[in-house]
């Protein structure tokens, strides 16, 4: 496809936001304002183990179990989100995962008996753009729960993930063949 | 697939739609069939019901504008929080999110992405 190679100039996202991409510093930058409101996507849980780098200023405003949208109250286990789709870092990687033909999907759940990794969830769906590059992963959907509801989200949105990113022309991998799901 | 007497191959119309230049998505509520419904009978202690809402993502390739043309040929139903709600929680902040996450993949796959963000605004579309 034509449109694969090409660098995408920018974004913007359903908040409203503009990210323009920046050919010297191979980045995305903003010089809005960030939203006082609007659907958060960051991790704005602050239990979960996101390095202080990669939150948002908006998510560094928001306090443990508020949303910067009250509409939007992430209380329960679950999260459907990019972390964080207000970080120019993770829109770069996700740029950089879609301009190649192979996208390398990896759903990563234990068993009960198991317990993840310190400082891990015990489920979580990545996207990334080589082989076994999971410490270069986006996280498309975590929980911190393993229950068959958690499970039956995770493989919902993956599904959905593949299916857009398959009729764009693109392969799929999901889980690699030797893929294990301790990620060792 | 078929759907109210209309045949039509959700996949080739998903991929046409995504393979248009400029794709519409449209996150949109509604009631649950099942509203209120205990979950599993077997188990009321639990007093799991299935919850009064649930969200759906449709796409398009042009711009809907009312919501009786949230259904095919105007637009194509790409996922919903119907199919995977058994539990009572409220899936909103998930199909947010996913919404999200779909335009986001969408963009950086080179197409122009516009977003219903009015899920919560009755008069609208």
């Amino acid at each position: 496809m034509e449109d694969k190679n090409k660098q995408v100039g920018s974004i913007i996202t359903s908040t409203g936001m503009k990210f323009n991409y920046d050919k010297n510093k191979d980045n995305y930058f903003t010089n809005e304002p960030m939203p006082a409101s609007g659907v958060v996507w960051v991790a704005n849980d602050n239990n979960f183990p996101v390095p202080p780098t990669t939150l948002s200023p908006v998510s560094r405003r928001i306090q443990p179990g508020q949303s910067a949208n009250p509409l939007f109250s992430h209380k329960n286990q679950d999260s459907g989100s990019f972390f964080s789709l207000m970080d120019p870092k993770i829109l770069k990687k996700i740029s950089d995962i879609m301009q190649q033909d192979t996208v390398y999907i990896r759903a990563n759940t234990i068993s009960e008996n198991e317990s993840p990794p310190a400082g891990d969830v015990p489920l979580k769906v990545q996207i990334h753009q080589y082989p076994h590059d999971w410490d270069n992963s986006v996280l498309i959907f975590m929980s911190k729960s393993y229950s068959v509801e958690s499970i039956m989200k995770a493989n919902s949105i993956s599904e959905l993930i593949c299916v857009i990113i398959t009729m764009s022309g693109r392969n799929i991998v999901f889980n690699e063949k030797d893929y294990h799901p301790n990620g060792e | 697939m078929k759907l109210d007497g209309i045949q039509f191959d959700q996949i080739k119309e998903v991929s046409n739609v995504i393979n248009s230049p400029i794709i519409y998505i449209y996150l949109k509520e509604f009631v649950h069939p099942n509203a209120g419904v205990l979950i599993n009978k077997r188990n009321k202690a639990s007093n799991a019901v299935f919850p009064d809402d649930y969200y759906a993502i449709f796409i398009s390739s042009e711009k809907i504008t009312s919501k009786k043309q949230l259904v095919f040929p105007h637009s194509i139903k790409l996922w919903s929080t119907m199919e995977m709600a058994n539990s009572n929680g409220n899936e909103k902040n998930i199909a947010a999110d996913t919404t999200a996450m779909v335009a986001t993949i969408l963009t950086f796959l080179g197409n122009e992405v516009f977003v219903n963000n009015d899920l919560f605004s009755p008069s609208s579309c």
